[in-house]
Formats: structure tokens, C-alpha cells, sequence
């Protein structure tokens, strides 16, 4: 059988078809020009008339001083995975910072911008990531992902590349020691003889000073804690430090355990708990795993008289019954910097009104780190008058700054001086500042209850 | 002397009971994947995240409609069962044509679809942790000073009555058709019996089975996109331990991995948890490679 013929257009038909295509798209285009809103068509008449009857263009704006129109903040962040709600925290603070400094006119007539990435906090991905920022994207500066072993991986490629890194939260002695005041600078690390990070040093003064503050004299000074650590670089290296200082205070350490990356389930910590009977039970858990541990405690009834939560409980979602820990929330008391009562500059009423607006929460410290570290990039870059690494360098370590949540002045290891961090407590639903003592905005609440 | 043996075992009874509330929930996790892998060889690496994605229906009708979790098994279980059937269809089919590549080919697409999953519980839901307040959640029983929530209480009972099911079940016709192509696919077609199908009743009832124990594990558990993934490893440890292709060794192996992660982590160090769980692992499959209740091919 033989095969129909194929048809093909002929020539005539072919010349109608593209006629009327192009009919069509001029009859579409007067169409969306006249649909466009007067004030655009109005652009595009001024300047059709402009070049129209002047025949030259207008004069250009003049050039930005630092010689470019955008000043580009990379990094990565657990936008997916386990640690992508804090992230999310994180990322909306810095962009309430990017879009409080580009609205006042940006920085030397450059915009600020960030460019992050997902690294869906996985440490593998974290060298190549910021690879890709600096040699495709032309960073400008840094910012850190989510704590110090996603950093370490970058922090070499700062070195590699010579680039800056200004970090709001991510703390560890060996990442200051390697590469700090040279390439990574942190707001919210306080240098000590031992090195302890602010939420310990703020928690140890809190409990040692009790014989100073304590009002209810029929509790006993405490002396039994339990000490959860997250089992990563941070975590290990703060307990290293911390268990020691504990013990020579003549505390005793009745359980001391290291939670695993994944891990879920505390109900065989919250037995060991139960049975040894600690006073303090200090938690340093990312914030996702605090929750879960605590919403634990409640659910299997364990307490002691005070509970510590570093800094993980600072979010206000902590109170949130589906996201936070619900009715387990009590008053822990939790070391932290950033609290919307206290005032550091005009920045933390912004933060306060715009996390509000945009998010219908109140900012916590993640937000708060975020909003600060891009607070001290866009100033750094200010003063220095140039985004060169050398020039940043040079300022960031000879110049005071004000964040949102302390002011920061960094010696020769990049860590801050001037970070002083209260010690909080929720009480009846919202944090109050405990300790010191005269800057509280109320008395400690102890024992600890979880309906407080 | 005599008051601290009570301690001991006051605390052992404690742990043990504590484990086996946990251990449970991996059984039911396990008793999925080890039917279907039993039955038609597919490795489903997207199981856990199926049993979240029934997880999170029972928190969205709880949060639009106020439905108790049990309450939406009635629409979640035949949902995912539907689902089940699409995804068997339209995916798993094309990875059992060739029983040589099955496994692999499973393996590929069921994590695939895992990522798939996952990726848009994220989306859809957020990557924010989840957990549903019941009114029941904080009634607590105690036992020598352990107290146990009423949900966790229920999800054994509800087990139980899983376990007792799948045994009864497997022993009716349509059960011994799924056992005969267990244990030998060719031989029970050359009886008759349509494979094809039966590997979609499998697949059905394995995903039910997954949608059962994440609705479960969502009213004593915080729920996260990432779970899922986590909960396929454990369900792939239990089928393991407890022997491919059978449903008592699912339960077993379940209750006693948990009771395992228990004891290791009260008595060694929270870090041993995990360790301990594949030391015994590796332990059985050393000394038993079929698994505690697994049949010798």
C-alpha cells in the first residue's frame, strides 16, 4: 500500500500564516500598550519625546563611590532538612537588615543584596557551595550557615579566596583561633581566660552568684546539674571547657550526655534525669532539638528546680503550642543576647515592628544575629570606603559597631569585647531579663514549673 | 542491698517498658516494608516518608477540623492506600518487570520518590517542627516514676491489634496467595495466581501499614519533613533483625531494638544509642543470618 503524500504549505499559504502573525503582534502590543497604567506609558512617551526631540539621552547618575551598584552578601543556610525552621530565622533577619539599609539609601550608593544558598545542612555541600559565591557569584563579604561545623568548610574558602566572613551566631574557640581577625569575625563570641562561650559564662555567674539574688530561702543553694550537649564541634568543645569549671565550683555533674545529630528521642536521658536528681538541668540544643526535649520533659513529668536552655529558647514560636514547646513551656531560664525589651540603638525597634509586620511574630536571637551581622557588613563596608578584604579588615578590627543586640568591638581573634549577655527567664509567657541584678526586669521564678 | 536490687529493677522495668513504647512504632514502620519486600522483592526507600505524609493529613484535619488522629485513619488509610495503588502502577511495576534489576531498580525509584515526598512536605507544610496538642496528650500513667502518655499507650494498643490482624490475615486465602508468592513468585503463577496483583495488594497494604504508624507516631512524636527518611533506615533495621518477609519479626525486632536504644543509652551513654542497635544487628545476623523469625530459602 502505498503511503498517503504528505502535504507541505505552499508558498502562498505560508506567506498569509506569517502575515498574520505579525499583524497579530502589533495589534497585541498597541493593545498591552494602551492597558499598561498611564504612568508607564507616560515613561515611555517622555522618553520616546526626549530622544525625540533633544536627540540625546539624559545625563547618567553619577557613578556609586564605591564603584559598583550592589554590594553582594553570600552564604549558605539549611533552607531544607531539620535545622530549615532556625534557618528560615535566620534569613529573615538578615533581609529585614538588607532591606532597612537599602531603604535608608544603601551603603555609598550601593545597594545591598544577599545571595544564599541551600546547603540543606549538610557539611559535604558547604566547600563547593561557597565556591560558587565567590568565584561565579563575586561576593563581596560573607555570612556563616548554621553553626561552627558547617562553618569550619567555609572559613577555608574565605582563606583560599581571601574574603571576609562577619558571623552574628556561630561560636567555637577553634574557628576564632584558625582563621579569626583575619577572615572571620564574630559578634556573638566573648573572649575569657577559658574561652567559654557568652551563654555558659552567662549561665555559671547566674547560678554561682545565687547566694547573692536567692529570695526563697527554703530552697538550697543548687549543686547537682546535668549537663546535655549537642555531640559536634561546639557542643564538645564548650563541654570541655565548662564540665571542669562546674566541677571546680564544687558542683557535681550527675549526668552528662552528648545528643547525636538525629536524634529525636530523649526518653532514656529524661530516665537518667529522674534518677540521678540534678538541680539545674542545663540544655545546649539547637533550637529544634531544645523543643523536642523539652515538650519530652513535660510529657514524662520531669523537672528540677531550674531549667536552663542556652540560648535555644529565645524564638517567641518557642511558645507556639504547634511549633514551640505548648503547654512544657514553664519558665526556663535560657542565657541569651537578644531580648525586644532591652534597647541597643534605634536598629532593635526596627527588628521589633518589622518581625512583627512581615512575620506576626516577635524577633528571637536568630533573627536578631542575622539583622546583626549584616548591621556590621554594611557599616564596615561604610568606614572602610571599599569592599577590599584588606580595607575591611583593617576597620572592622580598629572600630566599635552597635547591632541590634550589642555593641562589638573585635580583638586580634575577631571575637567581641563588648558582648555581655543577660541571662532570661520566661515568666507567665514572655522573656524577662533575671540576672544581672540590676539591669532584671523581674525576679527569678524557681523551682521551675511547666505551666508557669 | 535488698532496697537497691529494687531500684535495679524498678529502673530496668522502667527502661523496658519505655523501649517497648518506642519499639512499637518501629515494628509497625518495619511491618510494611518487610511484607512488601517479602512479597514482590521492592525495597521501598520512600516508606517512612509515606507514613509522615499520613502523619501530616492527621495533623492537618486535627488543625482545619479539630479530628481526632484515630478518627482520620478512616479517610488517611484509604488515601494512602489509593496512592499506594498509583504508585505501584505507574512506578514500581516498571522496576518488577525484570526480576534480575528488581531490586535495584526499586531501590532507585522508591528513593526518588522519597526526595520527591519529602521535598514537598516541605513545601507544603514548611520546614517547620509540627506537633498536635490533644486533650489527651499530657494524661500520663506513672510506673515507678516513669510516667507514659496516654497517646503512647494507645499506639500499643493499636499495634497489638495490628500484629493480630496481619496474623490472621495471612492465614485466609487471599494472605496464603501473598505467602506462596513470598516464597517462591514463579511457582505460585504457575498455580494461577496473578502476581501482579497480588504485589499491588502488598504494596497497598504495606503503604496503609506505613500511613498507620505515622499517624501513630505524629501523636506522641514532633513531626519534621525529614523524619521520614530516618524512620525507612530504622524500618529497614527491624526487617532485618527480625527476619525479611515476616510480620512477627517486624514486631519483635521492632520492640526489641527499642528496648536495646533503652537500656544502651541509660546504662552506656546517650552517644552508644545507635551503636548498640547495630552492634546487635550485626550479633544476630552473625549468629542467625535469616533473621530472628526469618525462613531459611
Amino acid at each position: 500500500m502505498s503511503k498517503p503524500e504528505e502535504k507541505k504549505m505552499s508558498r502562498r499559504t505560508y506567506l498569509q500564516v506569517a502575515g498574520g502573525t505579525v499583524v497579530g503582534l502589533a495589534v497585541g502590543g498597541a493593545l498591552g500598550y494602551l492597558a499598561k497604567p498611564p504612568e508607564v506609558r507616560t515613561v515611555i512617551s517622555t522618553l520616546t519625546e526626549t530622544v525625540t526631540v533633544t536627540g540625546t539621552a539624559p545625563p547618567p547618575p553619577p557613578p556609586p563611590a564605591l564603584g559598583k551598584t550592589e554590594i553582594l552578601i553570600g552564604g549558605t543556610l539549611p533552607l531544607s532538612g531539620v535545622a530549615a525552621g532556625d534557618a528560615a530565622r535566620f534569613q529573615h533577619g538578615m533581609q529585614m537588615a538588607v532591606d532597612k539599609v537599602n531603604a535608608e539609601g544603601g551603603i555609598l550608593g550601593a545597594k545591598l543584596k544577599l545571595v544564599l544558598y541551600d546547603d540543606g545542612f549538610d557539611p559535604s555541600k558547604i566547600a563547593s557551595l561557597y565556591e560558587v559565591l565567590i568565584t561565579k557569584d563575586k561576593v563581596d563579604l560573607l555570612v556563616p550557615s548554621y553553626g561552627a561545623p558547617m562553618t569550619f568548610p567555609a572559613l577555608a574558602q574565605a582563606e583560599k579566596y581571601d574574603k571576609i566572613m562577619v558571623a552574628g551566631y556561630t561560636a567555637s574557640q577553634e574557628l576564632s583561633q584558625k582563621y579569626g581577625g583575619r577572615y572571620y569575625f564574630s559578634i556573638d563570641t566573648q573572649p575569657s581566660p577559658n574561652y567559654s562561650v557568652w551563654f555558659y559564662k552567662g549561665m555559671s555567674d547566674f547560678l554561682w552568684d545565687f547566694d547573692k539574688w536567692n529570695y526563697k530561702t527554703d530552697i538550697p543553694k543548687p549543686t547537682k546539674i546535668a549537663i546535655l550537649n549537642e555531640n559536634q564541634f561546639w557542643g564538645i568543645e564548650q563541654h570541655k571547657i565548662w564540665k571542669p569549671m562546674v566541677e571546680s565550683q564544687g558542683w557535681e555533674v550527675v549526668v552528662d550526655e552528648f545528643v547525636e545529630m538525629g536524634q529525636v528521642e530523649f526518653s532514656d536521658i529524661l530516665t537518667k534525669i529522674r534518677v540521678n536528681k540534678p538541680d539545674v538541668i542545663f540544655v545546649e540544643f539547637f533550637y529544634f532539638r531544645a523543643v523536642m526535649f523539652v515538650k519530652q520533659m513535660y510529657e514524662q513529668r520531669v523537672n528540677a528546680n531550674f531549667v536552663a536552655i542556652s540560648e535555644s529558647g529565645t524564638g517567641y514560636d518557642w511558645c507556639d503550642p504547634e511549633k514551640g514547646v505548648g503547654p512544657g513551656l514553664g519558665n526556663g531560664i535560657i542565657t541569651f543576647a537578644y531580648v525586644p525589651k532591652t534597647y541597643h540603638a534605634g536598629a532593635s525597634d526596627y527588628l521589633r515592628t518589622k518581625s512583627q509586620e512581615l512575620y506576626g511574630s516577635k524577633p528571637g536571637f536568630l533573627e536578631a544575629a542575622g539583622f546583626a551581622q549584616v548591621e556590621v557588613i554594611g557599616e564596615a563596608v561604610k568606614r572602610a570606603g571599599s569592599v577590599s578584604s584588606d580595607a575591611l579588615r583593617k576597620t572592622l578590627l580598629s572600630e566599635k559597631f552597635d547591632t541590634c543586640y550589642t555593641a562589638a568591638k573585635f580583638d586580634n581573634e575577631g571575637t567581641n569585647t563588648l558582648f555581655r549577655p543577660p541571662v532570661g527567664q520566661w515568666i507567665n509567657g514572655d522573656i524577662e531579663i533575671v540576672y544581672p541584678v540590676d539591669a532584671a526586669t523581674s525576679k527569678p521564678v524557681y523551682p521551675y514549673s511547666p505551666t508557669a | 542491698m535488698l532496697a537497691a536490687l529494687v531500684d535495679v529493677a524498678g529502673i530496668t522495668l522502667a527502661l523496658v517498658m519505655l523501649g517497648l513504647l518506642e519499639g512499637v512504632i518501629y515494628g509497625l514502620f518495619a511491618l510494611g516494608l518487610t511484607l512488601i519486600f517479602g512479597v514482590a522483592k521492592i525495597l521501598n526507600l520512600a516508606h517512612g516518608d509515606l507514613g509522615i505524609l499520613g502523619a501530616y493529613a492527621a495533623f492537618w484535619f486535627l488543625v482545619l477540623y479539630g479530628t481526632d488522629p484515630l478518627l482520620s485513619l478512616l479517610l488517611v488509610l484509604p488515601l494512602l492506600s489509593l496512592m499506594g495503588i498509583a504508585i505501584q502502577k505507574f512506578a514500581i511495576n516498571v522496576a518488577i518487570r525484570d526480576p534480575r534489576f528488581q531490586i535495584t531498580a526499586s531501590v532507585m525509584i522508591t528513593y526518588g520518590l522519597a526526595l520527591f515526598i519529602s521535598s514537598l512536605e516541605t513545601i507544603v507544610w514548611g520546614p517547620d517542627y509540627r506537633s498536635i496538642g490533644l486533650s489527651y496528650s499530657y494524661v500520663g500513667f506513672s510506673f515507678y516514676g516513669m510516667t507514659f502518655s496516654l497517646p503512647r499507650l494507645i499506639t500499643l494498643l493499636v499495634t497489638i491489634a495490628t500484629a493480630v490482624f496481619f496474623l490472621v490475615f495471612l492465614r485466609t486465602k487471599l494472605g496464603k496467595a501473598i505467602r506462596a508468592c513470598a516464597q517462591d513468585r514463579e511457582a505460585a503463577q504457575l498455580l494461577g495466581i496473578n502476581f501482579e496483583r497480588l504485589a499491588t495488594v502488598s504494596f497497598c497494604m504495606s503503604v496503609a501499614a506505613s500511613g498507620l504508624a505515622g499517624v501513630l507516631y505524629v501523636m506522641s512524636h514532633t513531626l519534621y519533613p525529614a523524619v521520614g527518611l530516618q524512620l525507612t533506615i530504622k524500618g529497614l533495621t527491624v526487617m532485618v533483625l527480625g527476619g525479611i518477609g515476616s510480620v512477627e519479626g517486624a514486631f519483635v525486632g521492632g520492640i526489641l531494638l527499642g528496648i536495646i536504644e533503652a537500656v544502651a543509652s541509660f546504662a552506656i551513654g546517650n552517644a552508644y544509642r545507635e551503636l548498640m542497635s547495630f552492634l546487635i544487628l550485626v550479633l544476630v545476623l552473625l549468629i542467625r543470618p535469616r533473621g530472628l523469625f526469618g525462613k531459611l530459602q
